[in-house]
């Protein structure tokens, strides 16, 4: 079987600080990683290939260069194959735009399956999944916390909503967008990632894809960024410091007022 | 094409009206205000969706709703990304909204951005602001949202095409009884595909879901900074009859389960008090829960970011506090 995984390279948002005085984020030396929810995907594709060592795991991902070396470390985790979309005139692209172009990037490929992550920590949108499905034609389950079974016709996956879990089997060809919090990911096998320094990692630029100039990034984009701003800082209100007696008596006049 | 009106997509689970829909139908009138200053006349027109929903119209009326479009049908029982997408297309293509609001669910994520790429149109994920450009020469919507984790905002907006998609953070707006006359519903006729893409197994509900953080009205939320007393923090959130909250530190250590998790990949909560112990306030906690009416930090560091968002700003040792609480109860 073929599956197709949607792997985005992300800075560590944990670590971002506010410039207060600028109103600016601060970027410098903020480490990339390989977004969470992402790398759930990969190992949920690799482990239906450890109980069926004939399927083949390739992985796509949209982005800069400096994306490689996230695509590197994966082939030291076991993936079969890993091809980076890359071009100048892909940037700044909207959810609709970067599904444009990852949809003309797959069907290039055989798929049985497609695993993109639920969320990006960057954009956080939980859109590129389910339009990337909308733009091949094929079904998409979003929010799935387990991949239950797979067998050579359907996938059985668990999805989580708000207040309940529904089973649910689909038939390939299927797109899932998978949550980190099922799994935990596998460390890097030694054979995989002394071999991993010599794979190619396949680059697609716009020469390859020859997709309208007009529906790819930032021109092809339907929403567009009008301003960005750090939160604003709330006014402080009334502080007590170290007087464990009066902040005790404080709070309970505030829950007192609140329960009559 | 003329587009027109502020739609509203109705989310039904289980019989039952989502909330976050109703906090739509009121936002979607204070947009309406909005652009009526501006000499525009916009209703708001609800998109009832679901099976034998008959008598959830009335409340869409009640809710703030000028207009009820409705689609009934046995496919719409469970929302699925395949009919409920099917069905909104069908109702953007005959009723060509101006701006569509759809409730940041696990179903309205799931279905949004396939609407959006189906009538290719830009979609704005888990708004928390909206708003009606001020400026003069443009009547375009302002949507904004967090971003990068919280650190940073955008104010997004789709300038060509239509309808202005949003999917709304549940929570961030409130609802209010309206009572508008209710008029008979415009009812619209599917075709949907008789083949379902998905065939659901099971259907259970979350064990869990015992407690409804979103609904508490005082919550007691414990971080990093309680880790080691929480047996005093469950005592008090006992005495206090508060719902027990958490940052995703103390979560993610298995102290405390998921779904008391408060923040942005938690639980939204706008309780009328919010107890914060031992949290740091990092951005992407105060997401779920700066809307709180009154909020209390107790922190050993001054210069700790909860702070900016409290109301009672307490610097001391969480323990000390909590315990001294108790003998004022
Ligand atoms: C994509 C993403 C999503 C996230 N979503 C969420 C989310 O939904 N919710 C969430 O909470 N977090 C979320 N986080 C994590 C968030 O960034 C913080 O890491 C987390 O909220 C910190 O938890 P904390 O305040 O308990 O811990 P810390 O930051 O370690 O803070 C502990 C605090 O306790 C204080 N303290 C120590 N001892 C005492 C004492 N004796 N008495 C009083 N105070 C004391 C310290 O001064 C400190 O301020 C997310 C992160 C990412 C990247
Ligand atoms: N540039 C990209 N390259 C590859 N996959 C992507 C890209 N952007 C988004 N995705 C996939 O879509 C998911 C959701 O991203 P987002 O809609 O940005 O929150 C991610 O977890 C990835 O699986």
């Amino acid at each position: 079987m073929n599956i197709l995984v949607l792997v985005k390279q992300v800075p560590n948002t944990t670590e971002m600080k506010i410039n207060k005085e600028h109103g600016t984020l601060m970027r410098q030396g903020v480490e990339s990683i390989i977004n969470p929810d992402d790398l759930a995907s990969v190992e949920f594709a690799l482990t239906i290939k450890d109980e069926q060592p004939d399927t083949h795991v390739r992985v796509i991902s949209m982005g800069p260069p400096q994306a490689k070396s996230m695509l590197t470390d994966l082939y030291g985790l076991g993936v079969d194959d890993c091809v980076l979309i890359s071009d100048p005139s892909f940037s700044g692209a909207d959810t609709w735009a970067t599904s444009n172009t990852l949809a003309a990037a797959i069907s290039r490929y055989p798929f049985d399956l497609i695993l993109a992550g639920r969320q990006a920590i960057d954009g956080d949108t939980a859109q590129v999944g389910p339009q990337v499905a909308q733009r091949l034609g094929i079904p998409q389950i979003t929010y799935v916390k387990q991949i239950e079974s797979v067998t050579s016709t359907h996938v059985t996956v668990s999805k989580h909503y708000e207040d309940y879990i529904e089973l649910s089997r689909c038939k390939y060809p299927c797109l899932l967008t998978c949550l980190s919090e099922g799994t935990s990911p596998r460390l890097g096998r030694i054979e995989y990632i002394w071999r991993s320094l010599d794979q190619p990692i396949t680059v697609l630029s716009n020469q390859q894809l020859q997709l309208d100039p007009s529906r790819i990034g930032l021109k092809g984009s339907y929403t567009k960024v009008k301003r960005t701003f750090v939160r604003p800082i709330e006014t402080k209100g009334q502080m007590i410091v170290q007087d464990i007696e009066l902040a005790a008596k404080t709070i309970a006049d505030i829950l007192k007022k609140a329960a009559s | 094409m003329i587009h027109s009106h502020i739609h509203v997509f109705i989310e039904v689970r289980d019989q039952k009206l989502m909330d976050v829909s109703l906090e739509l139908l009121h936002e979607a009138n204070e947009l309406k205000k909005q652009y009526k200053n501006k000499g525009i006349d916009q209703k708001v027109i609800a998109l009832l969706l679901g099976y034998q929903i008959q008598s959830m119209i009335e409340t869409c009326y009640r809710f703030g709703a000028d207009e009820v479009i409705v689609v009934d049908h046995e496919k719409l029982m469970y929302p699925t990304s395949q009919h409920t997408t099917a069905a909104l297309v069908q109702c953007i293509n005959q009723f060509h909204p101006e701006v569509l609001l759809i409730g940041a669910t696990v179903v309205g994520r799931d279905i949004a951005p396939r609407v959006a790429a189906e009538v290719a149109t830009g979609l704005t994920a888990d708004v928390t602001i909206l708003e009606v450009d001020p400026l003069e020469n443009s009547n375009l919507l302002l949507m904004t949202r967090p971003a990068f984790g919280g650190n940073l905002y955008g104010t997004i907006i789709c300038p060509d095409t239509f309808p202005q998609m949003a999917s709304v953070r549940p929570s961030v707006f409130i609802k209010k009884e309206y009572h508008k006359p209710v008029v008979a519903p415009i009812h619209v006729t599917v075709n949907f595909d008789q083949n379902d893409w998905i065939e659901v197994v099971q259907r259970y509900h979350k064990p869990e879901q015992a407690i409804d953080l979103s609904k508490a009205k005082i919550i007691l939320s414990a971080g990093r900074g309680v880790e080691s007393c929480m047996d005093i923090v469950l005592e008090t959130a006992h005495l206090l009859k508060a719902t027990l909250g958490a940052s995703r530190a103390l979560v993610d250590r298995g102290v405390v389960s998921k779904v008391n998790q408060v923040g942005q990949t938690g639980t939204t909560v706008r309780p009328s008090i919010y107890l914060a112990c031992g949290i740091s306030g990092a951005l992407q906690h105060t997401a779920g829960m700066d809307q709180a009416q009154t909020i209390i930090a107790i922190n050993t560091d001054e210069q700790a970011p909860i702070f900016s968002v409290a109301t009672l700003g307490i610097v001391a040792d969480a323990k000390e506090v909590l315990l001294k609480l108790k003998e004022y109860i």
